[in-house]
């Protein structure tokens, strides 16, 4: 790909609202079923951010979506993006089959640990990356090495924890990586949120240190208080309930991402009718205009 | 929770707090005083600072890596004892796996060792058969020509009896075998066969399914000894030192690399068995 991102960003188009799913998630009962929301609310499902770890592939729902020819994301759930390993050939070749299939306008996915040890059984969690300057190379080189590998835009996210390691502030983290790796962001609202909470900061502090025009995508989820031992925690458990610090981190991000290109609602284990205040919210905070042009 | 972060290395702060998270004993001893040579002072320092709550936040974090490990392993944890199985998340053998970048579940068959007897051994083999051979990397050597046992087949000498009596318990333990270990979580009464020799040979489909059965001495011998990459010439004088004769050890080896018993590799990594071992 030819040029800084800040050229290359004005190619990725515009998906508007939209959902995330992983496989096998419409089989539980009660779950969100994206064509149904699309069918029923069409500007709240522009597109489907799929979930992806390659030693399962697409189940039948994403398989149908991307059939249909409707928009996609490609969210990985199975690289960390430091290990140089975890891009062996192997797991590239299928993630670039997976990516022919969904014809994705990006990629992008949490930039932490998703497995300890080796890519194996019962191995996959998802960990923050330590935000510590050391931390930043060995993942902008892996980003750098998806991107040319899938030939794809690849957007780090910001990913969820209990725990956060490091003297920097995570949003001047994702800065450094994202210009790093000569890339966009992918800011999740509700991780922020956790993230802000457990380091005992105001929900926008460090939003300056962010270069806001490398935000492509946000992401929208509720949260639950829980408490172990009496350390209250946010679990980002992808229910209907959007925390009151949350909505003020969607506020400002969208006042501030200028090339934003897809907001995607995570409801995934949620009955349609239980998700669609949360999507009619997000769509109120929304730029006026900006859903009707998405898509184009 | 911020600390200096001069010298840090990420990956083993993170590797330390994988397995914080499932070994509360070592989050202690990182805490502590006690030498921890794969924790640097200054990745040390900074999972120090770690509130001990945060770690047990997801309480069924271990209770779910050990269902993997049952559920590949199933006889060899009724052999042991579900109990003797969990200890395996304070040994020695978790921490290499996670700070080398190995399997759990092949770190877990390494330390059983012989503690569930053939038995063990067999659904180790297993567990390598499924993976490609896919343990510890080493050995390797670069150049020339070198033979091994094909990664999708694990050969194991085991005690008399072992395959029929693992298929008896694997009958015994039923449909949801970790239902069965739920409820039983002290070991068996009935142990494995102990004596005499049983050739098997594992073998895994290009769908993953393994197949199972016996070979002859000289071929799981054979195939054993070729675990590491071995010359031609090595291999040969195994083979005519397990009774195959001179003339014929050419045909053999050619064949054996015809229905892919053994691969050719040039210095490539080869599956070792090298685990720490349950004490």
């Amino acid at each position: 790909m030819r040029g800084s991102f800040l050229d290359r960003v004005g190619a990725l188009p515009r998906l508007g609202l939209g959902v995330s799913t992983e496989y096998g998630a419409r089989r539980q009962d009660g779950a969100l079923d994206p064509a149904a929301l699309r069918a029923r609310a069409p500007a709240y499902a522009g597109f489907l951010e799929v979930g992806v770890e390659v030693v399962k592939g697409l189940d039948a729902d994403a398989s149908a979506w991307a059939a249909a020819g409707w928009p996609t994301t490609y969210h990985f759930l199975d690289v960390n993006l430091d290990e140089p390993e975890d891009l062996e050939e192997s797991w590239s070749a299928e993630a670039r089959a997976i990516a022919a299939a969904l014809r994705p306008a990006w990629v992008c996915g949490d930039a932490g640990l998703w497995h300890f040890g080796a890519r194996d059984r019962g191995q996959m969690l998802l960990l923050p990356p330590v935000l510590v300057k050391a931390s930043i190379g060995p993942m902008a080189a892996g980003i750098r090495a998806l991107r040319a590998a899938l030939g794809l835009e690849v957007l780090p996210e910001n990913p969820p924890g209990s725990v956060f390691l490091g003297d920097m502030h995570l949003l001047e983290f994702f800065a450094a990586l994202a210009e790093s790796a000569d890339t966009g962001l992918l800011i999740d609202c509700a991780h922020l949120a956790i993230y802000q909470r457990v380091m005992g900061f105001d929900p926008l502090t460090g939003f300056d240190s962010l270069p806001w025009e490398r935000v492509v995508e946000l992401h929208v989820a509720g949260g639950s208080v829980l408490t172990h031992e009496g350390l209250a925690m946010v679990d980002d458990d992808h229910g209907t309930a959007v925390l009151p610090d949350t909505w003020v981190i969607v506020e400002a991000a969208i006042a501030r991402a200028q090339n934003l290109r897809a907001v995607v609602v995570e409801c995934e284990r949620n009955p349609l009718e239980a998700t669609l205040p949360i999507f009619a919210a997000v769509a109120e905070r929304l730029p006026q205009g900006w859903l009707a042009g998405a898509g184009e | 929770m911020k600390v200096e972060a001069g010298a840090i290395d990420p990956r083993e702060v993170q590797r330390g707090l994988c397995v914080m998270l499932l070994d509360p004993g070592y989050a202690e001893l990182v805490r502590g005083e006690a030498a921890l040579p794969e924790l640097g002072a200054a990745a040390r320092a900074m999972l120090r600072t770690i509130d001990p709550r945060a770690l047990g936040l997801d309480r069924f974090r271990r209770t779910r890596a050990l269902q993997v490990i049952l559920e590949e392993m199933p006889v060899s944890a009724a052999i042991v004892g579900v109990a003797a199985a969990e200890r395996f998340f304070s040994s020695p053998a978790l921490r290499a796996a996670i700070f080398g970048r190995g399997s759990m579940v092949l770190a877990f068959g390494g330390w059983l060792g012989d503690s569930a007897g053939g038995v063990g051994r067999l659904e180790f083999a297993m567990a390598r058969a499924r993976r490609g051979g896919g343990a510890v990397i080493e050995g390797a050597r670069a150049g020339g020509a070198m033979l091994r046992c094909s990664p999708k087949i694990a050969p194991l000498v085991a005690p008399a009896g072992t395959l029929a009596w693992y298929q008896r318990a694997l009958a015994r333990l039923g449909p949801t075998p970790l239902v069965t270990l739920a409820a039983q979580t002290r070991p068996w009464p009935q142990r494995p066969p102990s004596r005499g020799e049983e050739f098997l040979l594992v073998e895994a489909g290009a769908d993953g399914a393994l197949a199972m059965g016996t070979g002859s001495a000289a071929l799981v011998r054979l195939l054993v000894a070729c675990a590491a990459p071995r010359g031609r010439e090595a291999v040969a004088a195994s083979a005519v030192a397990l009774g195959a004769e001179a003339e014929d050890v050419a045909g053999l080896i050619d064949s054996l690399v015809g229905e892919g018993l053994l691969v050719e590799c040039e210095g490539l990594p080869c599956p070792s068995l090298r685990h720490p071992r349950a004490p």
